[in-house]
């Protein structure tokens, strides 16, 4: 009887190959005609048609992002109106918004739109998986037509991928952008490129217009997403971000991209590497040519941290890691000089490179960042007498330690430490004033050090789970940085002037929805390096709250392992 | 238990089945990009030095369009694999605008000459080019997507100059138009050679950039023919007066100089003279006189009306054969 079934499923799906293969043409083209009017209908709510305060600020178009307002758009878009403007939607109104951070070197920025609880926005793509042909929608507004905010779609195909377009000096810099076929005009500025599927996978800057005027030649030009999700953090912390840069000059050689200018202060010599070097890869991209090697950096902020892996004359291999150094621009005096409009007549939204523009603005990013990860940790916000770990922590070629550590409060804290040696010894301390409470090694500041590494970061994490509740002093968003194999926003939160977190919260998913996980903390206390840092990975429910169980004491910029700690139990106390 | 398997494993293919239809042109440019190439010549004033090419023999034949950029001694074609390879000019006909050109490079990818390949209206197209040269070493080219608009004769202009454009055009509504991007390869979806895009040419009646290309007969007549072909003379006789021409052809033909001993200095006519008609036909403007022209024959008396001053003037002159001396093209100024 089974066999009869599938036997018959067998003949039905042959039956159902052949009816869809005879499918015509003409309802196949329909079809898809009918697949792109639903997507279309969905993404369009999410397109904003950005204007000045008035008739003179000019206008671009946006595409909301996030559901609090959050929309991404060209710099040269808010550049010409300042830091206040109108977005309108397609539900026909238009919402005050402000600028938060720039890229002048990446034709970026972020604005909000506010005056409604939530907006609708649209899921960000994977620009990494798009290929030459896929099919291109852009929505924008060109030559600002719709009266009724309503996007205008054009819509094509990718004609290349990682196009590099220069700039004005350091400036508007296009590197490993998207070319698209797809009707780009004035107006489309800042507006969002869309896969088939409906995910933002570009923002729309710029065309080829060499020859005919400003207006759609068959080439424009897509800020990459890759690009875009690097530098969110930064943008929403209200910076004037600033590109990465080596310091140094690459060109193409028989045997490879060489180094033929390099600084002696540059990351790169500090990192080891000398005049006619051969790069090899940058951040885990192979580099083959020096033009590739030019339109990949200028997708990258300063600071990011990026593996470089060389060649020297010798042929020997290594790697090492780097922080970007910062891209020098020219003074935004210098920029006005070249610039027809009076100085006094173009709205000051630049404020100091790479410094946080607007603190307030800040802190109202970072607390919304911080509380969505709080909800998620401590949804109840109850506040707990104590919390106990049972955990195992594990060096590498040591004997494993069985632990268990009950945090109490500020001050007290009960460690029982059972290996092979040293069964079931316990200790009281007192973390805040770093001393070990315990007659045999009282004072012994050694001694509690060596301790407190274990269990830095119980400690740790058992204030960061009570403080957030508390009011704290100060919080912050740093600005992007990479944690944990992932890209994310760094936040400083602290709850004293001594006790301070760094917190490194996940920007998007691995399908890439946002997502606010913590990544990575460090605890801050005078005797510790920032160097370190704790990677938090498999989180798990214990009570009502979010624990990390499996954690990595990490070292340096290459978060290199150096002691992992498994969590096995968790008990809470009210 | 194992038929389940195979189900699944039955729409498992289907299902990637459909997931490469979504890409319908992927694989059609893969193949018209590593058969098409970038050009890098020679540039003057605003012709720019660079264009496209497609590969058309695996011994290295490229076919292109004429133009400035032949003009350098060291052309340059890089193919898609990055390789850069100097280049000589085989042969070239500046009617069809078309030229050949050769490598040194074996390959295996090059374009097959499919002429029962009916193609039609509103049939897709893609445009593979270089245009504003975004595209470098082994970079790929771009891709533009469109339709066929419709086949017909042109009628042409490059700036204010005046085209003979032989044959039919493919027009299309991808925008080909631009610097770089003649010479490219037009495909179909199915990725079959249907033409190759023409240079930067502007509709004589809309003054506005045409994009079209020249269709893959047009491509195979000119790889057929032996010979190289020198432009056609738009005159096919002498006069002997040159017209005040700074107005373009629009302006009135006013005659700015007469050569000695030529036929029009024979029949007495003078700088400053305005021609009225020729053989009863009226002659407005520059353009009129130039197309009269070309129909006179040589030795074949014929009527000219004039003005000077107040007064029209009848003369009779016997227009000579012209002493051929080959008008270049732009690419020898």
């Amino acid at each position: 009887m089974r066999l009869l079934f599938c036997f018959l499923l067998t003949l039905l799906y042959f039956l159902s190959v052949t009816l869809f293969g005879q499918e015509s043409s003409i309802t196949k083209v329909r079809n898809i005609e009918e697949k792109r009017i639903k997507v279309i209908e969905k993404i369009s709510p999410s397109v904003v048609c950005v204007f000045g305060q008035d008739q003179g600020g000019g206008g671009g178009s946006g595409v909301l992002f996030h559901k609090s307002g959050y929309a991404l758009t060209n710099f040269h878009v808010v550049q010409a109106f300042g830091l206040n403007g109108f977005g309108g939607i397609s539900d026909g109104k238009l919402y005050p918004l402000e600028t938060l951070g720039i890229d002048p070197g990446g034709d970026l920025a972020i604005v909000k739109l506010s005056g409604k609880d939530e907006f609708y926005s649209s899921p960000l793509g994977d620009s990494n998986k798009v290929k030459v042909g896929d099919f291109a929608l852009v929505l924008g507004n060109p030559f600002l037509l719709a009266e009724d905010y309503t996007p205008t779609v054009t819509y094509g195909i990718v004609s290349g991928i990682k196009r590099y377009q220069e700039g004005q000096g350091n400036l508007l810099v296009y590197g490993n952008c998207i070319q698209i076929d797809s009707s780009i005009n004035p107006g489309n500025s800042g507006g969002p490129l869309f896969s088939d599927f409906g995910t933002v996978i570009g923002i729309n800057g710029r065309g080829s217009f060499e020859e005919r005027g400003r207006v759609n030649v068959g080439l424009g030009y897509a800020i990459s997403m890759e690009q875009v999700i690097t530098f969110i953090p930064d943008l929403l912390a209200t910076k004037v971000c600033v590109h990465g840069t080596l310091n140094a000059v690459f060109t193409d050689k028989s045997d490879g991209v060489v180094c033929s200018k390099i600084n002696s202060n540059s990351v790169l010599s500090k990192g080891g590497m000398s005049l006619g070097d051969v790069l090899l890869e940058f951040d885990g991209v192979k580099i083959l040519t020096a033009n590739q090697f030019t339109s990949l950096i200028a997708t990258y902020p300063e600071n990011w941290p990026v593996n470089i892996k060389f060649k020297n004359v010798n042929n020997e291999i290594s790697s090492f890691w780097v922080r970007l150094s910062p891209l020098p621009y020219e003074s935004r005096e210098e920029q006005q000089d070249k610039k027809v409009k009076p100085a006094n007549e173009r709205p000051n939204i630049w404020g100091e490179m790479g410094k946080i523009r607007d603190q307030k603005l800040n802190q109202r990013e970072a607390n919304r960042i911080f509380k969505e990860f709080r909800f998620l940790t401590n949804p109840l916000d109850k506040k707990y007498k104590s919390i106990t770990y049972k955990a195992k922590i594990l060096i590498e070629n040591e004997e494993p330690e069985e632990i268990i550590f009950t945090y109490k409060g500020k001050e007290s804290q009960i460690l029982e430490i059972s290996n092979k040696i040293d069964k079931n010894k316990k200790y009281l301390l007192n973390c805040f004033a770093h001393k070990i409470i315990d007659s045999q090694i009282n004072e012994d500041k050694e001694a509690f050090m060596m301790l407190f590494e274990k269990i830095s970061f119980f400690y740790g994490y058992s204030l960061l789970l009570q403080a957030m509740k508390e009011d704290y002093v100060k919080i912050l968003l740093l600005g992007g940085d990479k944690a944990n194999n992932n890209r994310a926003y760094k936040i400083l939160f602290s709850e004293t002037e001594q006790t301070n977190w760094n917190l490194w919260v996940n920007i998007l998913d691995k399908d890439m929805s946002f997502s606010s996980q913590l990544l990575k903390m460090s605890y801050s206390h005078d005797n510790f390096s920032t160097d370190y840092g704790e990677n938090l990975n498999s989180f798990q429910k214990f009570g009502d709250c979010l624990f990390p169980t499996d954690i990595k004491l990490v070292y340096g910029l290459e978060e290199k392992k150096m002691r992992q700690i498994q969590i096995s139990q968790i008990v809470l106390e009210e | 238990m194992k038929i389940f398997l195979l189900l699944f494993f039955l729409l498992y293919i289907e299902m990637l089945g459909v997931a490469s239809e979504d890409n319908i042109f992927h694989q059609a440019i893969e193949n018209a990009q590593k058969r098409t190439v970038k050009i890098y010549g020679g540039a003057i004033g605003e012709e720019h030095g660079y264009a496209s090419g497609i590969i058309v023999s695996s011994d290295g034949q490229i076919l292109t369009t004429t133009g400035m950029f032949l003009s350098s001694k060291a052309l340059r074609v890089t193919l898609s694999d990055g390789k850069v390879y100097t280049a000589s000019v085989l042969k070239r006909d500046r009617s069809k605008q078309l030229a050949l050109l050769k490598v040194n490079a074996e390959t295996p990818n090059f374009f097959n000459f499919n002429l029962s390949i009916e193609c039609k209206k509103g049939d897709w197209v893609l445009a593979v080019a270089n245009p504003f040269k975004v595209a470098d070493g082994t970079e790929e080219l771009s891709v533009n997507l469109g339709v066929i608009s419709m086949k017909t004769e042109l009628a042409v202009k490059r700036r204010s100059q005046e085209i003979d454009f032989e044959g039919q055009a493919i027009l299309i509504d991808a925008i080909t138009g631009n610097p770089g991007s003649q010479g490219g390869a037009l495909v179909g979806i199915d990725g079959n050679l249907i033409g190759m895009i023409g240079k930067v040419l502007e509709d004589k009646g809309t003054n506005t950039r045409i994009n079209y290309a020249i269709p893959i007969a047009s491509l195979a007549e000119f790889l057929l023919q032996s010979e190289d072909v020198k432009v056609k003379q738009t005159a096919v006789v002498y006069l002997g007066i040159q017209l005040f021409k700074i107005g373009g052809n629009k302006a009135p033909a006013f005659i700015d100089r007469v050569d000695l001993g030529s036929p029009g200095f024979l029949a007495g006519l003078k700088k400053d003279d305005l021609i009225v008609s020729i053989a009863d036909k009226k002659i407005f403007n520059c353009g009129d006189f130039d197309k009269a022209v070309k129909e006179l024959e040589a030795n074949v008396k014929v009527q000219v009306l004039i003005k000077r001053k107040e007064d029209f003037y009848k003369v009779d002159i016997i227009p000579t054969n012209l002493e051929l001396e080959v008008e270049d093209d732009d690419e020898n100024k």
